[in-house]
């Protein structure tokens, strides 16, 4: 059975959001009343790079169970989600605990027994996925994974023949996580957030979830929001594009001395 | 890392005691793993990596 969510079911979700302006502020154990068990959970940032690891910290603790997680790339936070039995799926395009150390022994231990999987796209696949989401279509044509072996274990993706050029592309399944869990440097207190640099897939990945989960290094004013609204990614509640929003911001207090 | 790359279910299971269960807070976590030398070379301009 197909995982892509009808546009139907999409809208439905969308009507029944809480869209208001208000503080959203919550504590960081409180992980556990917004990710069920069985919830498909969107991680923001790549690698190493702006891992949303308090997050992820906190629903261990939480003890939350058969998640399915999906990253552009993994990391070490892979292996905790496997280990801790917090999810026994993961939908990615890189398993390491970086690149210096080669392919994740703990998930070749995981996968490898049976215990959980590693469903493997190419890098650009999963931001297509993602972008599919974030739009609200079912599918995205793409032309990676095209003649490489990666596709052979990809069934969920169609190769089709394009109607306007009659070349050869790939149809991959949007990817609507039920969760996104995001980390910024600042935000205000409704969840209108800023992130510096790299962006990787987390806009698209924040668009297409239906639940929105930020952790920040520091909760700013509003008017500060305002004075660079250019690098505000991540809106409270949705604009006419921006359809499918909605932010929840955590405050790591320990990580706030850290930007005074 | 070494732990893990060395035995991976033992290390990532000792790792997930001392730093993800044990810890009672966030915080104590961050100061488990070095936030405040982190903070002091931060205030002093140095980088931890330096050494």
């Amino acid at each position: 059975m197909s995982s892509v969510k009808p546009y139907e079911r999409l809208r439905k979700d969308l009507a029944e959001r809480d869209r208001s302006l208000r503080e959203k502020v919550v504590a960081l154990g409180d992980i556990g009343s917004f990710v069920h068990d069985g919830d498909t959970v969107g991680i923001g940032g790549s690698t190493m790079s702006r891992t949303p690891m308090a997050l992820i910290w906190a629903l261990i603790r939480a003890k939350r169970r058969k998640l399915k997680c999906c990253r552009s790339i993994t990391s070490s936070d892979g292996d905790l989600l496997f280990a801790s039995n917090v999810s026994d799926h993961i939908v990615t395009s890189w398993f390491s605990q970086s690149i210096l150390w080669g392919v994740s022994k703990v998930m070749r231990h995981y996968v490898e027994s049976g215990k959980a999987q590693f469903e493997e796209w190419s890098h650009l696949a999963i931001g297509m996925r993602l972008r599919a989401g974030a739009m609200g279509i079912p599918f995205m044509p793409i032309r990676p994974m095209l003649g490489s072996d990666v596709l052979k274990e990809r069934p969920e993706a169609k190769e089709f023949d394009c109607p306007f050029t009659g070349e050869k592309l790939l149809l991959v399944p949007a990817l609507n996580p039920d969760v996104a869990l995001i980390h910024v440097q600042r935000c205000d207190s409704y969840g209108n957030a800023q992130i510096d640099g790299l962006q990787f897939m987390d806009i698209d990945l924040a668009l297409a979830a239906n639940k929105v989960i930020l952790s920040t290094e520091r909760i700013v004013s509003n008017d500060q929001i305002r004075r660079s609204p250019d690098q505000t990614k991540f809106h409270f509640s949705p604009s006419t594009r921006l359809s499918r929003f909605r932010t929840d911001a955590l405050h790591m207090n320990a990580t706030a001395p850290m930007n005074r | 890392m070494q732990r893990v790359n060395k035995d991976p279910v033992a290390g990532i299971k000792e790792y997930l005691d001392r730093f993800v269960y044990e810890p009672k807070s966030w915080s104590e976590f961050l100061d488990l793993i070095g936030l405040h030398e982190l903070l002091t070379a931060t205030r002093e301009g140095i980088s931890i990596y330096d050494a």
